[in-house]
């Protein structure tokens, strides 16, 4: 979905509450046979970078928020992280041609600010999603959306990948 | 004399010792703005791991917030992540050998830290992606 590089964060730069958001959305937009795309997901957030840098967060914006905060702690997520080593295969879906990388792989010392985004801002694709989603009147369990992800694709979940590599 | 010459090594060992954070802690030390090692358990490991102690830490991260900087991964023996890869269901195992692979964080890494002197390029992950989030 490109929303790493929108926010130019690497993927633990980004707070797990805000990658639940992340899934949550994705798995809406499948419900609902919409295309996520990164610019209509970041259009129902702020975010406020930190110096010196911390965690990235995604903030909703309370009028247009239509997800519910993941209530899950995640008290303990900070030294649970392992490397995932790039090999001669995956080149093409995390690199670009030039060897660059589709996504930060490393933490960012300046993080994008997204700042009460306006509808003008989006493209036709990003305002289809986020005019169906507007119709929805209550806020929508996070928590709830993450787990269909799990009992839809119980053990190896192949579309797991593929939503990562989608962030390229 | 003979007495004197090996007190002098045992203090040398022992200034060594706390250097590299003998005091038994497994948080960072901060020495003049570089996180420094290390944990008493990897005395335990297999040589090629336990030698990564010796490694000089990383500087230049000083953008980066305090404990971020010092966040130093559960990860960094690779039978403690193979245990973890065996009971969760992490999509990339069996699906994508050629195309990624998971690998422990060495003792001197730190989450902030890029691809200085890495030759292959990656990324970190938190497991709590997949085993909770099922990223």
């Amino acid at each position: 979905m490109g929303v790493l590089r929108a926010l130019n964060v690497a993927p633990t730069q980004l707070h797990p509450n805000s990658w639940a958001y992340l899934q949550a959305f994705h798995i809406l937009c499948k419900s609902l046979y919409l295309e996520p795309t990164p610019y209509a997901f970041l259009y129902f957030y702020d975010t406020r970078p930190q110096r010196p840098t911390t965690w990235l967060s995604l903030i909703s914006r309370p009028s247009i928020s239509r997800l519910d905060a993941f209530s899950q702690s995640f008290k303990h997520f900070k030294d649970g992280y392992f490397k995932v080593v790039v090999k001669e295969g995956g080149k093409s879906h995390f690199l670009n041609a030039d060897g660059s990388t589709k996504f930060p792989f490393s933490w960012t010392n300046n993080p994008s600010r997204y700042k009460d985004m306006g509808v003008e801002e989006l493209s036709a694709g990003d305002k289809e999603v986020v005019g169906m989603l507007l119709k929805f009147v209550d806020k929508l369990p996070t928590k709830g959306l993450v787990r269909v992800y799990n009992s839809v694709h119980p053990i190896i979940d192949i579309e797991g990948i593929c939503l990562l590599l989608k962030l390229c | 004399m003979s007495s004197s010459s090996s007190s002098e090594s045992t203090e040398s060992d022992r200034s060594k010792d706390r250097q590299l954070g003998g005091e038994g802690t497994s948080s960072g030390v901060v020495t003049s703005g570089m996180p420094m090692e290390v944990v008493r358990e990897v005395r335990e490991d297999p040589p090629e791991e336990l030698e990564e102690s010796n490694w000089p830490a990383k500087g230049g991260y000083g953008w980066v917030a305090a404990d971020v900087r010092d966040q130093s991964s559960l990860f960094r023996w690779s039978r403690l992540l193979n245990s973890w890869l065996n009971c969760t269901p992490v999509i990339f195992k069996g699906v994508s050998g050629d195309i990624v692979s998971l690998e422990r964080v060495s003792v001197v890494d730190r989450l902030c830290h890029g691809q200085e002197g890495a030759t292959e390029k990656f990324f970190y992950m938190y497991m709590c992606h997949f085993s909770q989030l099922h990223v």
